[in-house]
């Protein structure tokens, strides 16, 4: 055995890292086609910093991002302290459904109620709902279980004679609440903000399905679905999606980055 | 639990001692407001203190897995309280300075609970519960997670901080020999009530009931019948043995089945084959145990005996030997 | 306070799942109508569509055998790759982790659209496999759908393994050799049953998802390889000829089939698909 047994791992590794290190190569091809190696060259890359349409897509993913993580966190961090207090069992299957659902099912389902029965009805009062707002409300709707889900790992966690203990030392419960709860449970509401930023900016479906109707609006994952696939495609793509890859990851190494630090 | 009815005296080390279940830290949640009594009435400083929510109380509560706030450091823990009060921040300074003084923890003031050790933790919680200068000090198991060794040096240093200090300690334990090292005075329990209190020497040396016969320390009964009763005492036979053992207890009645304790150690064995007076055993089973020798001897039919004697002369297993006692060793206990 | 947290949750998750998926099952009940839907009686002809022939042999069966199929290359793959981490030590654990976690991290579409350039026909996996005499592209084949699925997926897989076998004592495997088992014997007496849970939680999470995919067919397919996910998008965005009716009873059923998937898992009670 020796050595052997780790080939299948490391076989494992190369097929997650493969597609992404040829995508990365033929980011840098000098030929017109997006699939074909021609030399090297950066020009596709200066293509991307020159693009105008790039500006306001990448604009709307962070704004969709970071509204709808912020939205998710207060609501899922509200809803795991108050299931995770009282028993809701009826509460707590809904609230788990999301995860559950494929989410085509829903981004259809949310293309139907905006398409069909929200703009509509908002119309005639001179209010139109746009695609911003419609996204962000889609995007938070699958985000709060997450949100939810990480945050009551951690509750089960904080020891009750930890309230108990500041209750004792003459806090009112409110208090307690600010001073011991919250600060204990930071760390998952922090890992859930950042998994809801992540979960928007990966997002296609609701998206996609949300800004159905040419209304225009783009995110970047919409900008690369609706620019790759066409005739004539060029390595653009490839280069925009590389440096998409090199900033998620970029993100992800920080973020660890400093968890660990701050464990130290 | 059931018509528990306890009163502490202020500046007393005082210990509930019991099995786990036994309703002991039930009243310690009780008397820090934790919990709240279906009847009965609970006075701390001779007032009412039923309806008092746990954060008006002047009591601190040392918590069996301590309850450190993990995201503060020891500073801050012991500072919590001092804060949660508005003391002045200069103050709080030089108060949270002594009390880690007092535990001799000053160097440890800026680590976090979790890089600490379970005795410094232990210190930590200690001087956070002390702070604040509570009336009563309540201390849930507080060694419990500690290692041996460690454990009698906290004893130790609990017992002297508490004279020190002159505070009102009340300490829940299971651990037997804790209570009766710590207390100036402790409490039984046993199924929800107070089997007994008063001194460690009372209820080693009188115990009232079998099961505090038995928790604390080790006990032989021995089963008798009430032979006469009268105004002038009463007298029972031991079963098995004729022997006839005076009673100083009233309200007993010929014909009811008694049980008395009798403490391993004031048994008297004595070895060298017949002729010595006593009731004749065998030895069953011999276990040194560093300051005395513990035996099993075959007694009566299908009763042994536990002794402690002395390490010399050691009788061997399966010798003949004699066992006696005084009479006044034998304490009546009452069945539960 | 407490009590009351709840509520600005449910109300956002009333409006924007709730409704939407009740509005999706109302619609497939309706009728087309040149003005417009008609959903007043309620018809069967959207469902009666949804289960004709052509439809339950094409796309509905490959969505069928593409979940099922990635689901185990998943774990063919996945736990030998997930048992090297949670057997390996410290500082390599968490290396090897981070190199598993780390794509999962970044985007799907981008994902799938790596392997649209390592499959076509230009690139070096196509003339390798042409050399070799393959003449078939794997572009716009079910094959290549497949990689796309299981490469997508994958990290589905490892992860809640990793989690299970990562929680087994170390010293269960001491327990086992001592007791004259050997690693394989080993292996398939202790740590596999062990990481059922694990292996249970990992399948449901690559298969329900793939059961409605649509971007990997949409992009590796091209067109050729009809999944659910593809047949249900034409309904509602298709340039010709929408139906949402239609479109609304394929999203129905894909929900009954996912449920059906969920029915042995929430039959645990304690162990419901979301505890892994």
């Amino acid at each position: 055995m020796g050595r052997l047994k780790f080939l299948p791992a490391a076989a494992a590794l190369a097929f997650l890292w493969a597609p992404i290190a040829v995508l990365a190569a033929y980011s840098f091809t000098a030929s017109r086609h997006a699939t074909v190696w021609g030399g090297f060259s950066l020009a596709w890359y200066a293509r991307v910093f020159e693009n105008p349409a790039l500006g306001p897509a990448l604009g709307n993913t962070l704004a969709v991002g970071l509204a709808s993580a912020t939205l998710a966190t207060a609501l899922g961090t509200a809803l795991a302290l108050s299931l995770e207090r009282r028993r809701a069992p009826a509460l707590d299957a809904l609230a788990h459904l999301p995860l559950l659902v494929p989410e085509i099912v829903m981004a259809v389902g949310l293309l139907v109620l905006f398409a069909r029965f929200l703009r509509p009805a908002l119309a005639p009062l001179g209010l139109e709902f746009s695609s911003l707002p419609a996204v962000v409300a889609g995007h938070v709707a699958f985000q709060i279980p997450y949100v939810m889900v990480v945050v009551r790992a951690r509750l089960k966690d904080l020891d009750p004679s930890l309230e108990e203990a500041a209750l004792d030392l003459g806090a009112t419960p409110a208090q307690a609440f600010l001073r011991v709860t919250l600060p204990f449970l930071a760390p998952a509401v922090l890992a859930g903000a950042c998994l809801s930023l992540s979960l928007s900016l990966d997002d296609f479906y609701v998206t996609y399905f949300c800004t159905a109707g040419g209304s225009g609006f783009r995110t970047l994952p919409l900008h690369i679905y609706a620019m790759q696939g066409r005739a004539g495609m060029t390595p653009e793509v490839n280069a925009l999606a590389t440096l998409m890859l090199g900033a998620s990851m970029g993100l992800v190494g920080v973020s660890v980055w400093l968890q660990r630090k701050s464990h130290a | 639990m059931d018509r528990v009815s306890l009163s502490v005296r202020r500046g007393e080390f005082f210990s509930l001692l019991g099995p786990s279940g036994c309703g002991k830290t039930t009243t310690l949640r009780l008397i820090a407001g934790f919990a709240t009594p279906d009847s009965g009435e609970l006075r701390i400083n001779g007032t009412r203190a039923n309806e008092v929510p746990p954060q008006r109380r002047d009591v601190n509560l040392v918590f069996q897995n301590y309850a450190l706030f993990p995201h503060l450091t020891v500073e801050r823990n012991v500072a919590f309280g001092l804060e949660i009060a508005g003391v002045r921040p200069a103050d709080i300074a030089v108060r949270v300075r002594d009390a880690l003084d007092m535990v001799q923890l000053n160097a440890v003031a800026a680590r976090r609970p979790n890089q600490l050790s379970g005795g410094q933790q232990q210190r930590v919680a200690l001087a956070r519960a002390l702070v604040t200068r509570p009336a009563v000090l309540l201390l849930d198991e507080p060694l419990g997670a500690l290692d041996l060794k460690l454990r009698k040096d906290m004893q130790l240093e609990l017992r002297a901080l508490q004279k020190k200090l002159g505070l009102t300690f009340i300490h829940v334990t299971h651990d037997q020999e804790e209570a009766l090292t710590l207390s100036d005075r402790l409490a039984v329990m046993h199924r929800g009530r107070v089997a007994q209190q008063g001194t460690p020497a009372e209820l080693y040396e009188r115990p009232a009931t079998r099961f505090v016969a038995d928790f604390l320390g080790e006990s032989n009964f021995l089963e008798g019948e009430v032979v006469s009763a009268g105004a002038a005492g009463a007298r029972a036979r031991l079963d098995g043995l004729g022997a006839e053992v005076e009673l100083a207890a009233d309200g007993l009645r010929a014909g009811q089945r008694v049980t008395f304790a009798l403490r391993p150690e004031r048994v008297q064995l004595r070895t060298g084959g017949g002729g010595v007076p006593g009731w004749p055993a065998t030895v069953e089973d011999v276990a040194y145990g560093g300051r005395d020798t513990r035996y099993r001897v075959a007694f009566l039919p299908g009763k042994s005996l536990l002794v402690r004697a002395p390490n010399a002369p050691r009788a061997q297993v399966g010798e003949r030997v004699a066992v006696g006692w005084e009479p006044a060793d034998l304490r009546l206990v009452s069945g539960d | 306070m407490i009590k009351r947290a709840a509520w600005p949750a449910t109300a956002w998750l009333a409006v924007f799942f709730v409704l939407p998926i009740a509005l999706i099952a109302v619609i497939s009940f309706a009728r087309r109508t040149p003005a417009g839907l008609d959903y007043w009686p309620p018809a069967l002809d959207a469902y009666r569509r949804a289960l004709e022939g052509v439809i339950l042999r094409g796309p509905v069966w490959n969505s069928a055998w593409l979940a099922a199929a990635t689901t185990a290359l998943c774990l063919a793959i996945g736990y030998p790759l997930a048992l090297t981490i949670a057997r390996a030590r410290g500082a390599w654990r968490h290396a090897l982790l981070f190199l598993v976690v780390l794509p999962f991290f970044t985007n799907f579409l981008v994902r799938t659209y790596a392997w649209f350039i390592l499959l076509s026909p230009e690139a070096p996996l196509g003339r390798a496999l042409r050399a070799c005499g393959v003449e078939t592209p794997l572009l716009g084949s079910a094959a290549g759908v497949l990689l796309g699925l299981v490469y997508g997926y994958l990290p589905f897989m490892v992860l809640p393994l990793y989690a299970s076998l990562e929680k087994q004592d170390p010293a269960l495997l001491d327990a086992a050799a001592d007791l004259g088992a050997s690693p394989w014997q080993a292996f398939r007496r202790v740590t596999l049953p062990l990481s059922r849970p694990g292996i249970a939680a990992g399948s449901l999470l690559v298969f329900v998802p793939v059961l409605g995919e649509f971007v990997v067919p949409r992009l590796l397919g091209g067109g050729k390889v009809p999944m659910l996910g593809t047949l249900i998008e034409d309904q509602f965005l298709g340039k010709v000829r929408p139906n949402w009716p239609f479109g609304a009873a394929l999203a129905v059923l894909l929900m009954l089939a996912v449920g059906a998937a969920l029915v042995p898992r929430l039959r645990g009670g304690k162990d419901a698909p979301w505890a892994a």
